[in-house]
C-alpha cells in the first residue's frame, strides 16, 4: 500500500508527519499542490501495513500521515491500554480515559522520538490520563486492600513443619505447547483471565506479556513494588489452580 | 532453611528473579530446590501455567476497533 500523505487526502491530517518539516502539510496549510512542491520522494512513506509490521515502522509511517499505520497501532494496543485504565480509574471510566489517551498520542506523535518503545510510551500516557482524571474529579477508586496482602496458601497442603502434606500432583502434560492443545483448558484459562480483578489482570499483562520491569509497573499502577509482586502472585496462583483442577477433573 | 511452605509462598517472586539475567535466587532457595522434587514441580507447574496463560491472552490481545476509535478521536477533538 502506498501512502501519499495529505496530497490525496481531503482530510486535514495534522502536520505531525512533517519530517523534514519544510516538505509537507500541503493541503493542511492551504497551499496548492503542484508538481514543483510535491514532497521529495524520500519523504513519502511506503509501507505495507500488516499485523506483523514492526511498531517502529508503523510509528514512522503514522508520523508521515499514514492513517492505516495508526489504526494498526490502536488495534494492537487498545486492549492493553484498556486494562491499564481499568486498573487505575475503574471499569466505568476506562473507555473514556483510553479515548483521551489516544487523542494525546494522536496530538503528540510527531514529538515521539523513539527513546522508549511506542508501547511503553502509550502505557505511560494512558496511566497519566487516568491519574489526571482521578485528580480532576477528586475521586478515589475503592481499593480492595485485601487484594494487596500476600495470600496464604491453603494450609491443608502443608504439615505443621512446613513440608508438603499434599504435594503437587503430576500433570498429564507439562509443556505449554501440549497444554495449549487442550481446547477445554484454553477456555478455562480465557474465562479465568476475563474474571481476574482489574489490578491483577493489569499486573499480569504488563509483567508476563509485556515483560515490563516491576518498578515501571508500580509506577504505572501507582502502587508499591511489593504490591505489584503480591498482585502477580495472586494472578499466577489462580491460573495455576485452574490448570491443576483441569488436570484432576478435565473441567474448569 | 526454607520450608516447602516458604518456597511455595515465594514461588512467584522466584519466577521474576529467574527471568532477570542479572538476578540469582538466594542460596537458601537454590539449596531447597536442589533437594526437594515437590517444590521443583510446583515451580515448574507455576511457570507452565503462566506461559499457557500468556499464549492464550496473546490471541485475544488484538482488537479490530482501530478505525472506529481513530474516527472518534478526530471527530470529538478536531485539530485546532
Amino acid at each position: 500500500m502506498l501512502y501519499y500523505p495529505l496530497i490525496n487526502s481531503g482530510n486535514a491530517w495534522r502536520c505531525n508527519w512533517a519530517r523534514p518539516r519544510r516538505s509537507l502539510c500541503i493541503q493542511w496549510a492551504g497551499v496548492q499542490t503542484t508538481q514543483e512542491n510535491l514532497p521529495l520522494l524520500s519523504t513519502i512513506s511506503t509501507l505495507n501495513v500488516t499485523p506483523s509490521t514492526p511498531d517502529e515502522q508503523l510509528v514512522s509511517a503514522a508520523q508521515q500521515g499514514a492513517e492505516a499505520a495508526l489504526v494498526e497501532l490502536i488495534n494492537r494496543y487498545q486492549t492493553l491500554l484498556l486494562t491499564v485504565a481499568r486498573a487505575i480509574v475503574g471499569q466505568a471510566h476506562a473507555e473514556d480515559t483510553v479515548q483521551e489517551a489516544w487523542l494525546s498520542i494522536y496530538r503528540s506523535l510527531d514529538r515521539f522520538e523513539g527513546r522508549s518503545s511506542f508501547k511503553t510510551w502509550a502505557v505511560r500516557i494512558v496511566s497519566n490520563e487516568a491519574k489526571t482524571r482521578l485528580r480532576r474529579e477528586s475521586r478515589t477508586v475503592a481499593l480492595d486492600e485485601a487484594e494487596l496482602e500476600r495470600p496464604r496458601l491453603d494450609e491443608n497442603n502443608f504439615k505443621n513443619n512446613g513440608h508438603w502434606a499434599a504435594p503437587p500432583s503430576r500433570w498429564h502434560s507439562e509443556t505449554p505447547d501440549a497444554l495449549l492443545e487442550e481446547t477445554q483448558l484454553k477456555r478455562c484459562i480465557e474465562k479465568t483471565l476475563s474474571l481476574l480483578p482489574e489490578r491483577q489482570k493489569a499486573a499480569f499483562m504488563l509483567r508476563d506479556l509485556e515483560q515490563q520491569p516491576l518498578e515501571e509497573i508500580a509506577d504505572t499502577l501507582t502502587i508499591s513494588n511489593a504490591n505489584v509482586r503480591v498482585l502477580l502472585h495472586r494472578a499466577r496462583l489462580t491460573l495455576l489452580q485452574v490448570v491443576e483442577h483441569y488436570q484432576e477433573t478435565g473441567q474448569c | 532453611m526454607l520450608s516447602c511452605r516458604d518456597v511455595a509462598q515465594q514461588a512467584s517472586d522466584h519466577l521474576d528473579i529467574t527471568d532477570e539475567p542479572g538476578l540469582k535466587p538466594s542460596m537458601q532457595m537454590r539449596l531447597h530446590l536442589l533437594l526437594c522434587r515437590h517444590c521443583r514441580r510446583f515451580i515448574r507447574h507455576l511457570r507452565a501455567s503462566r506461559t499457557l496463560a500468556v499464549q492464550v491472552q496473546q490471541k485475544h490481545q488484538r482488537c479490530e476497533q482501530g478505525e472506529r476509535i481513530l474516527r472518534q478521536v478526530k471527530r470529538d477533538k478536531p485539530e485546532s
